[in-house]
């Protein structure tokens, strides 16, 4: 009597396996998705430079952006129509939720700016659940991390200009409220807080929500492929995981909007703090 | 940027972004604190050194926070 082959090891894993190819009968197993998946093979390439689908993705919602835009106030009427309208409203909403609440009627000449990160933001998103394209190149931490380091210069920058370098620094680094005695041990956090933890955790919230949003969508899509071909009673279960895609396609829709929100928001309140000390 | 508070805004009423800054507190003092315990441990080998400078940081962002968000 021979011994017992364990049938996990008479599966042979095929070499070449892809999502469309994992099946009980290839060998392949549930197609889990792993990093890999955020990273394409290059279009095409002006010499070293690869252009990929994220970088495709962001210069399209720059032109989409650009575009409406353009578009809906290149010749703006007094009683708004179409799409004018829609971009007014849009304006009209970065103004009073995001820029008003954070840097009052003063800060009105920072409305371009705080539009077009957010407009920028949310159409970056929305590709992650648009078919075809399918990719919050979000999700790759190089563009919040662009992002990010365009709002600490400005906002290191104004600090310095309105409060002087040393003003600047000082406000940044004595915690308020805390005794003489103990600031020795508190101003190397508050430092470190306010130049680095800050822009830091501003960037590494868009990035995390949008990557694992996409690796939830791809397991719960992939689960429901694979599920349909593993063997007939796993239907149901394939139903339930389409379902599953179906309302974790309308959270992300949700945490899109919400995360773009966030980041003009707290680039509305950075700005703020550098104008005047916080208290 | 406007002086004596925000429009629509209470002074002492807590604001959204509040919330951030105590997460950045907690953040940075565990990291700064941390990351000196894990230096100096890693010079002299008591490796204790790393979480006592991570529990350090804890507890002085959180004295941190007390001073700030109480004593306004």
């Amino acid at each position: 009597m021979g011994r017992p082959v364990s049938h996990l090891h008479a599966i042979t894993v095929a070499s070449t396996c892809t999502p469309a190819s994992s099946h009980l009968g290839s060998g392949c197993g549930f197609p889990a998705p792993s990093i890999n998946d955020f990273y394409f093979t290059p279009l095409f390439s002006i010499g070293r430079f690869h252009v990929d689908k994220s970088i495709l993705i962001v210069a399209l919602s720059t032109a989409i952006v650009v575009t409406f835009f353009w578009f809906a106030f290149h010749k703006p009427k007094l009683v708004p129509r179409g799409a004018q309208n829609i971009a007014e409203m849009g304006i009209f909403f970065v103004r009073d939720q995001i820029l008003r609440p954070q840097l009052g009627k003063a800060g009105d000449k920072w409305l371009p700016f705080l539009t077009s990160l957010f407009f920028f933001i949310w159409i970056n998103n929305i590709f992650g659940i648009l078919p075809i394209l399918y990719f919050p190149s979000m999700s790759k931490y190089g563009y919040p991390l662009a992002l990010t380091i365009m709002v600490w210069l400005i906002y290191m920058g104004l600090g310095m200009k309105h409060q002087g370098a040393f003003g600047y620094f000082k406000n940044m680094s004595v915690p308020s409220g805390a005794p003489w005695w103990i600031l020795p041990l508190l101003v190397p956090i508050e430092l470190f807080s306010n130049i680095i933890v800050r822009p830091f955790t501003l960037s590494v919230r868009l990035f995390a929500n949008m990557l694992a949003g996409h690796v939830l969508l791809l397991v719960f899509t992939l689960a429901t492929w694979y599920l349909l071909t593993v063997y007939n009673a796993a239907i149901i279960a394939s139903a339930v995981s389409f379902i599953t895609v179906i309302i974790i396609t309308g959270l992300e829709v949700l945490i899109q909007a919400l995360q773009a929100f966030i980041f003009a928001t707290l680039t509305a309140n950075y700005i703020a703090g550098a104008y005047e000390p916080a208290h | 940027m406007t002086t004596g508070g925000r429009p629509g805004q209470e002074p002492g009423q807590p604001r959204e972004s509040d919330g951030w800054r105590i997460l950045s507190y907690l953040l940075g003092g565990m990291i700064l604190y941390g990351g000196i315990g894990w230096l100096v441990a890693h010079w002299t080998g008591i490796a204790v050194l790393f979480p006592v400078g991570m529990i350090l940081g804890i507890g002085l962002a959180v004295a941190m926070i007390i001073f700030r968000f109480t004593r306004s």
